[in-house]
């Protein structure tokens, strides 16, 4: 049972943290690769409303993973946030966690479920979550989450090639042809790509754009990753309070410092707000 | 109480990093460890409208733990608005970054700088920043950021120890005596600890609020997993939350690792108001 906590404004509960292990929910996709799992419960009724939630990820099989965020009673489970990622290099206890902070609101009294897929099958991930009442930022947030440049088929993002050429932006590569609605909170992530076992150490630079193919304009510039030779290659979640008007293309592109093919080519994913 | 009102969207509007090289802005630390280095670097000339959102990321170049001030101010007046951002390598090109968002207004026309102290002499640590703006709106009596739980003597945050005791909380350990504002945003960084080449591992931290031995939790079971030969707790994840002034602000932890040292885990906190 999540404790309550009564502060002025903005309590926070914890509804998907199992105490008596010190970690997350244990949630398996299915057994063929690429499909998502069942539904897990992470909380049978929340204790009050939220303005925020924060769910943090820790993949514990090697692999790229995509998790599923639902409200409603079993079977009947509608998802909020779809597709938040996570992975891990060929040396699972060389992961890193991810914490994706998203303003949606959450009814009183809601069932919270989760389920993942993954690059191979019954791949593994643990789910920890917390929910912040809504308070001074969050009064009357809408709270729909559109994923961007997520591939199901291969439970990956979008990869993205920076090219033979160190410290060059790459092409533009969509994320999503037209936004759902307008985005008020943009979180962007970067995944290790194709070379998720092993890789080699470098940084990078990601430009995420807006308009029309040929005709991009830089919405956010420079966001910066390193990877890591034998761990997760940047498990770094960026969150920016960007506007994104309803009907955007977004697009984004690459500069890397390593050039070697395959190594150097990786993964962006977009989640919008609104 | 600050006056917050909906979250709404802006734009970017000016940045720092080094294109030519794919990465932030190197800073260098001083010659002597964990002293701040004599000289600010500039990220930002001077800023093209006022901004209300502050984005910083961090990636540390050589081994050791990192403190980054912001500072607005003409060259050699430079006024820290953002003291002690932690970052950490803890094992050579094994570069992981963190990202701090912070609710900072800084106005127009202001020069943006950077320094560093390193428990590495000459420790490097890279530095993006991203100033966003649009149609936020923030307390009109401005915005000031705290830092706690954090020993400059040794460019560490404070050790959190979970106890010999698997998944059972340690002791309260104290971040601060007394706030100095109510606080209405914390950012919460973790660290590897005193065993900077780590152990593989699961944390869950608890921020407390309360007198000594009556500490009441306010931000419960921030889960972070550690990682055996690379910085562990990369992720900093922040609260909206509402903080009155005068409080005492601790931590503890609980661990699926016992080991002693290996069990440690680093925390501090950024308080805005």
């Amino acid at each position: 049972m999540p404790e309550q906590l009564t502060l002025q404004g903005g309590a926070i509960t914890d509804t998907g943290v199992l105490t008596g292990t010190a970690r997350g929910f244990g949630l398996t996709s299915a057994a063929s690769a690429n499909t998502k799992g069942v539904w897990t419960e992470i909380i049978a009724s929340t204790t009050h409303e939220a303005g925020w939630v924060v769910i943090t990820l820790a993949a514990s099989t090697a692999a790229t993973l995509l998790v599923d965020i639902a409200v409603g009673a079993s079977t009947s489970e509608k998802i909020i946030i779809a597709d938040l990622y996570t992975e891990a290099p060929g040396n699972v206890s060389q992961m890193a966690v991810r914490s994706y902070m998203v303003p949606v609101t959450i009814a009183q009294g809601s069932r919270l479920a989760a389920r993942c897929a993954a690059s191979v099958a019954s791949g593994a991930v643990r789910v920890a979550s917390q929910l912040v009442a809504p308070t001074f930022l969050t009064g009357s947030l809408g709270g729909n989450v559109e994923a961007c440049g997520i591939t199901s088929a291969t439970t990956r993002l979008t990869a993205i090639d920076p090219g033979a050429v160190a410290h060059t932006d790459s092409a533009p590569v969509q994320l999503i042809a037209s936004t759902t609605f307008a985005y008020t909170w943009v979180i962007v992530t970067v995944g290790k790509g194709a070379s998720i076992v092993g890789g080699t150490w470098q940084v990078g630079l990601v430009d995420i754009l807006l308009g029309a193919a040929t005709a991009e304009k830089v919405l956010i510039p420079d966001l910066y990753y390193a990877i890591t030779t034998a761990g997760d290659r940047s498990s770094l979640v960026y969150h920016l309070p960007v506007s994104v008007p309803a009907g955007s293309r977004l697009s984004a592109r690459v500069r890397s410092s390593w050039t070697a093919a395959t190594d150097r080519i990786v993964d962006i994913g977009l989640w919008g707000v609104g | 109480m600050p006056d917050f009102p909906l979250l709404s969207g802006g734009a970017v509007l000016d940045y720092a990093s080094t294109p030519a090289t794919s990465r932030g802005i190197t800073l260098t630390a001083g010659a002597v460890a964990h002293v701040e280095g004599a000289t600010w670097t500039e990220l930002i000339a001077s800023t093209s409208a006022p901004a209300t959102w502050m984005l910083v990321a961090l990636s540390s170049r050589a081994v050791g733990r990192y403190f980054v001030d912001i500072g607005i101010g003409a060259s050699t007046a430079e006024k820290v608005v953002v003291a002690d951002l932690f970052s950490e390598m803890v094992v050579s090109n094994e570069e992981r970054d963190r990202c701090y968002l912070l609710p900072v207004g800084v106005p127009a026309s202001s020069r943006i700088s950077a320094r560093v102290q390193s428990s590495a002499v000459s420790g490097p640590v890279d530095v993006t920043l991203h100033l966003v703006t649009g149609t936020m709106k923030y307390p009109d009596t401005g915005t000031v950021v705290e830092s706690m739980g954090l020993t400059a003597a040794t460019t560490r945050p404070f050790a959190v120890d979970p106890g010999a005791v698997i998944n059972t909380w340690g002791a309260w350990v104290e971040l601060t005596a007394s706030t100095p504002f109510p606080i209405f945003w914390l950012v919460v960084a973790m660290g590897h600890g005193a065993n900077l080449t780590g152990l593989s591992g699961s944390h869950l931290v608890d921020i407390g609020v309360g007198a000594a031995g009556s500490e009441k939790r306010v931000i419960p079971n921030i889960s972070t997993e550690g990682a055996t030969a690379v910085d562990t707790h990369p992720n900093v994840p922040f609260y909206p939350t509402c903080i009155p002034a005068g409080s005492r602000l601790a931590v503890r932890a609980s661990a699926t690792v016992t080991t002693a040292t290996s069990r440690i885990i680093d925390v501090c906190v950024y308080g805005v108001a």
